[in-house]
């Protein structure tokens, strides 16, 4: 282990990334229900991209490195139809309007 | 391209289309609208170094990097925390739209709702206004079910499957025992056959909350949702607390709908014996006017000087009619004035007046036994409002008791003053007094003092509870006083101001 090396913005990335975990879990009945479930799916990708990006460090980079990637795309797709869903209205609209 | 440059690369299209969301004029009027767009521009810097590092501009972007991936978790706090406070605004106007339809309900209550179509309305209301799919409510007296159906469509195929099941074995009967709310999710444990039933009914959410007063569980009610949703916490406080509100407000109308029916018998049994006195006391007058008249002739007209037995005999029988007579009168007046349906003629009195042609009436009957009849009275008091008739009548058995039960050479004063708006009046006598055992039945009817069931039979025990219901009926008081060498004094204060009000 002594070739790693780890970055300090990536660790402090995710450790405000778990603080944030912390308040979304409290929160959780809000944060996962209706429409809202997919900007809070974006951000457990994030997470995970996160947690993935200071693990590559340590062993399999080339397969965790695409892991990475593939989670910040998903979280990218679960914010672009949590905005959709939210900003432009969706089929749950009219309980959230009634 | 590699595979990472394209994960990146998808991933940039996707926040672009994210982009182009936030910037369509009519999603600006939203709250979200301000902290989505800084999550999606944060979210695409922190993307664009992936991909400039594919297309060869690494240097250019690589400086802010490292700042740039501290700002994304931040700005997702951002939207959370905006998420919250929203959906406490509209968890907050939910409730108060709920308060309101509650205090509208409890409205109509009043009018005489029955609690059955309250609870419907009531419910079929929230619902509507929180907007859910539906709901149901089992009654725990006879579990049967009363449909809320708003969105729901499968509320026949519910009604029918539950109908199947023995509801004990149910989760309705677990909220009944355990008297709080549970959130059913199709995935959680429980029977088998409601499964089924809340399958083939459309169900996929429902939360049941106990209808219960402080006393008994009444019921529980449901709240459908026919897609995944996950209540909040909020929604479940609102629904526990409208539980509890209903729970309580149909234990009420309960109570009152049973004070309701035992106050129609008592007003049914009071009628009857009104109507029973009135009816007695006209027919038992009548014979006894006859009776009496006869006596008297009696009297007039057989030869009773050699025969002194007869006379006795005569005046007891003329003392009895008397009697009977003052009986009669006291019951039937009695049951008009308890009948509630005696109608006062309220009219401005001049008491000293009143009092004066009172005193007049009784001045011959207090000089037969010698005694002093006095009528003391301050200046210039105000004109009292009352029934002429009534106040006569109240003093007439009050006077009528003090000379009665007063000796010879003593005395009886009638006194008027005024405190504030209050007339008082004041008998007071040097009779037998009344003994510290009878004090708190002397209103009571047909009761007699001892002292005055010593002294034979002149009163007939109606003539003080006939005065406590006149000074009832003009909403005033009476109180007495008596010492131990005997000696009473009656006081009645009467309202002047506020009996045509």
């Amino acid at each position: 282990m002594s070739g790693v090396t780890l970055n300090t913005s990536e660790m402090l990335g995710l450790s405000l990334c778990l603080l944030v975990l912390l308040y979304v879990i409290y929160n959780r009945r809000t944060l996962l229900g209706g429409n809202y479930a997919f900007i809070t799916y974006g951000f457990f990708c994030v997470v995970g991209s996160f947690f993935l990006t200071n693990l590559e460090e340590f062993f399999l980079e080339d397969l965790i490195n695409i892991m990475e990637h593939s989670l910040s795309a998903a979280g990218a797709m679960y914010v672009a139809v949590g905005c959709r869903r939210i900003l432009l209205g969706s089929a749950d609209e009219s309980r959230d309007t009634l | 391209m590699n595979l990472i440059s394209f994960l990146d690369l998808l991933g940039i299209l996707f926040l672009a289309y994210a982009l182009w969301i936030v910037l369509q004029p009519p999603v600006r009027q939203k709250r979200l609208f301000q902290p989505l767009t800084l999550l999606i521009v944060l979210f695409s810097l922190n993307a664009i170094p992936n991909f400039m590092e594919w297309v060869g501009y690494e240097a250019l972007v690589e400086p802010f990097e490292e700042y740039i991936q501290l700002l994304v978790p931040a700005a997702f706090f951002l939207v959370f925390t905006f998420v919250k406070f929203e959906e406490s605004e509209k968890a907050l106007s939910s409730r108060n739209r709920v308060l309101m339809a509650i205090h509208t309900i409890t409205e109509n209550l009043q009018a005489g709702i029955k609690p059955e179509e309250l609870w419907t309305d009531l419910l079929g209301r929230v619902i509507s206004i929180m907007g859910f799919d539906g709901g149901f409510i089992n009654s725990s007296e006879d579990h049967r079910l009363v449909n809320i159906k708003m969105r729901w469509e499968g509320w026949e195929q519910f009604s029918a499957q539950l109908d199947l099941l023995n509801i004990e074995d149910t989760i309705l009967s677990e909220v009944l025992i355990t008297r709080k709310p549970m959130v059913v999710q199709q995935t959680d444990s429980m029977p088998d056959s409601l499964i089924q039933a809340l399958n083939m009914s459309g169900i996929v959410s429902v939360a049941l909350f106990p209808v219960s007063s402080k006393e008994t569980v009444l019921g529980v009610m449901g709240i459908v949702s026919t897609d995944a949703y996950i209540f909040t916490k909020e929604e479940l406080d609102l629904f526990t607390m409208l539980g509890h509100h209903f729970g309580e407000i149909i234990h009420n109308s309960i109570l009152v709908d049973g004070a309701r029916v035992q106050a129609e018998d008592l007003r049914r049994a009071l009628d009857g014996r009104r109507h029973f006195l009135t009816l007695v006391s006209d027919d038992l007058r009548e014979p006894l006017i006859r009776i009496r008249s006869v006596l008297q002739r009696f009297s007039d007209e057989l030869p009773i000087g050699d025969n002194p037995d007869l006379e006795r005999i005569l005046e007891e029988a003329n003392h009895d009619s008397k009697m009977l007579e003052r009986l009669i009168d006291d019951v039937r007046e009695l049951a008009i004035l308890d009948s509630g349906g005696y109608e006062l003629n309220i009219t401005p009195q001049n008491l000293v007046k009143e009092l004066a042609r009172i005193r007049e009436q009784f001045q011959l009957k207090a000089d037969d036994k010698g005694i002093s009849l006095t009528l003391r009275y301050k200046d210039n008091l105000s004109p009292m409002e009352a029934d002429r008739e009534l106040l006569y009548s109240a003093m007439r058995h009050i006077l009528s008791n003090a000379i009665e039960y007063t000796p010879k050479d003593g005395q009886v004063t009638l006194d008027a003053w005024e405190e504030g708006d209050v007339s008082c009046i004041q008998i007071a006598d040097t009779g037998i007094g009344i003994e510290e055992e009878d004090s708190e039945k002397i209103f009571d009817m047909f009761y007699r003092t001892s002292l005055a069931r010593d002294k034979g039979n002149v009163g007939t025990g109606l003539g003080l509870t006939i005065v406590s219901r006149i000074v009832k009926l003009h909403m005033g008081e009476i109180t007495f006083r008596s010492g131990t060498e005997g000696g009473t004094v009656f006081t009645i204060k009467l309202p002047r101001i506020h009996l045509d009000e």
